[in-house]
Order: structure tokens, then sequence, then C-alpha cells
């Protein structure tokens, strides 16, 4: 009987933690597309591309699965015309020849440091951590109802000549201005 | 000799009568299957740009999965008295958003490639959502089509004209 119970409760753990990881899967690869779409709604300084032909590249710090979906997302696709790259970065990388940086709730502790690295680069900031639009981010994932939905920071990607599209504004869940 | 004269008068009157009420309703006949073409052409094409419209303004919210802008933006069709109902299926196929008037509210399981096509009284149209990459996804618009409308209102003109130059020609060669 007691084997039984064990048994069912195991069960139960196993199927949860299926659960679980199946709703994170759907996320990651939800953040990953989005993050590859976001290029279409921004527009970037030309001097934020060193050639006509240079590649547009995202770089993940701290979400290796979201750097993998994206890696299998973007192969064989352009972006404003141009290849796509994926960067893993370390901590402490510097944000040359970046487009946008995703920085993973892993690295959320140390974002102070991050954004300090990217300030005064053409770099549209993307995150998925509470509070992140106050520390210097530009577009914050946040879930809602098992959507993931995001707020921008229009001033914060202003600063850094970055224009967003009034379109990707419109599906925003919160749009902070100042 | 007098009665003889006024007689061929008369015909001669006739088919000069006639042969303008032939060519003044072939001219007309003409003008109304131009006037139903152009009509067709036109109004095919107002729908499809208006699909168009449609379709590019939702596009971010396809892109991030949002169908509340999807929806506002067919609300605004309400506007477009000649729109019964209009929908926007994800790229997957999926209802996305939708629009209906009144009694006009089914639409298909499945959206279908580009396309015009007139069904009864109604036009039909798919127009499909795509960036330079790939399709988003799919606007599908119901409108009226009032062609057979159009061609009853040519004939009753064209029975008015017709009664009237019968009754002209009636009153010419009605012995006085």
């Amino acid at each position: 009987m007691v084997a039984l119970i064990r048994f069912l409760l195991l069960a139960l753990v196993s199927v949860h933690a299926a659960t679980a990881q199946d709703r994170r899967a759907a996320e990651v690869q939800i953040k990953a597309a989005f993050l590859y779409k976001f290029g279409d709604f921004v527009q970037w300084p030309p001097a934020a591309f060193a050639r006509p032909d240079s590649p547009f590249v995202i770089g993940v710090l701290g979400a290796e699965d979201v750097a993998a979906a994206l890696d299998g997302l973007v192969a064989d696709r352009t972006l404003q015309g141009r290849p796509i790259a994926v960067r893993r970065l370390r901590r402490g990388d510097g944000p040359a020849g970046l487009h946008v940086l995703f920085i993973g709730q892993a690295e959320s502790a140390r974002m102070a440091e991050t954004l300090a690295l990217a300030r005064g680069h053409p770099l549209l900031i993307v995150t998925e951590s509470e509070n992140a639009l106050a520390a210097g981010s530009m577009i914050n994932f946040v879930p809602e109802e098992n959507r993931v939905r995001f707020d921008v920071a229009l001033a914060a990607a202003e600063r850094e000549q970055l224009k967003i599209s009034a379109r990707l504004l419109s599906v925003a869940r919160r749009v902070i201005t100042l | 000799m007098a009665n003889a004269r006024r007689s061929i008068g008369r015909r001669i009157l006739v088919v000069k009568v006639v042969t303008t009420l032939v060519t003044v309703l072939l001219a007309i006949t003409a003008m109304v299957m131009y006037d139903l073409r152009l009509y067709h052409q036109s109004w095919i094409t107002d729908v499809q740009t208006q699909a168009e419209l449609i379709g590019q303004a939702s596009a971010s919210s396809l892109s991030f999965d949002d169908p509340h802008v999807a929806q506002e933006n067919l609300g605004l069709l309400r506007y477009r008295p000649g729109i019964l109902a209009a929908a926007i299926y994800d790229a997957r196929g999926r209802l996305f958003a939708t629009f209906a008037r009144e009694g006009a509210g089914q639409f298909p399981k499945l959206p279908e490639g580009d396309g015009a096509r007139v069904e009864g009284r109604t036009l039909v149209v798919f127009k499909r959502i795509t960036n330079e990459r790939e399709i988003l996804g799919t606007v599908y618009m119901r409108a009226e089509y009032a062609l057979y409308e159009r061609l009853l209102g040519y004939l009753g003109y064209w029975y008015v004209v017709a009664a009237l130059a019968v009754a002209v020609v009636a009153t010419q060669v009605s012995p006085s």
C-alpha cells in the first residue's frame, strides 16, 4: 500500500515536472521568435552596421535554451535584407557588433553591470526580469495568462538612437515613455 | 393622293423612330455592360485593397500573438457598410480575430490562398498577410455584391425609355 502511494506521488510529481518543462519549452520558443521579430519593428542608426551586408547579430547572455531556439529559428533567414547571427555571450563580454542583447533571468542579479557595458551603443536590450525596465532595459518579457507579452521603455531606446515602430508599441502590454 | 403621301410620311417617321430607338437601346446596353463590368472589377479591387490594409495593420498583432489590435482593426469595418463580415486567421489557419454584421457571423473553417470569387450575392476575398520572409496569416472578407440589383435598376430605366419611345411612335403614327 505504502509502495503504491509512493508510486502515485512520484507519478504526480513527474507529470507536474513534465508540464512545467513543456511550458518552459513553449515559452522559450516564443521568446526566441519575438527576439527575432523585434528586428522588423525597430530601426537602428546606420552606424550600427559596419557594411551594407553586415549580419544582424542577436547576443544572448544567461539563456542557453533561448540561444538554441534562436539557432533553429534564424537559420537561412534574413532580417532587413541581412543574414542573422546568434552570439552566445559570457559575463563581461562587450556589446561591440551586437544589435539585440537578450539578458536571461539567470543574469538578472548582475544586470546593472551588463547594462553599464551596453550604455552608449545602439543596442536593443531585451530582458525577462522584474523591474528590468527601471534598471535600463528597453523591452521586458512578462508572462500573462499563459502568454508571453512585453513592456517597452521608449525613452531608453530613444537614448540609444533606436526608433521603435508604433506598430510594435500597439501590441506591447505597457509602454513607458519617461 | 394626299392620304398616300401622309401614309408614306408616317412610315418614314416610324422607320426613323424605330432606328433611333434601336440605336439608343444598343448604346444603353453597351453602357450598362461596361458599367457592370467596371463595378465588378472596381469592387473586387476595393475589397482586396481593404483586406490588404487590414492585413498590414494587423501584422504586428499576428507576429506577437496579440489579437486585440487585430480585433480593433477589423472593428473599423463597421464604417464600410458594404463589408458584411471579415476575419483574420493566423499562420496555422486558426481564427485569430473576427468582425460580423448581424446575421453574417459565419466563417470558413480554414483560410484559402489569395483570391476573390462571387458566391450568389456576396463577394468573398482571401488575402494573405506576409512580411518579406513568411506568411503571417490571412484576411478573409465577405462583402455585398450588388451586380444583380444594378442590372435590375438599369432594366427599369431601359423599360421606361422603351415605353416612352413606343408611346411617341404610337402618337405619331396614329391617324388623326
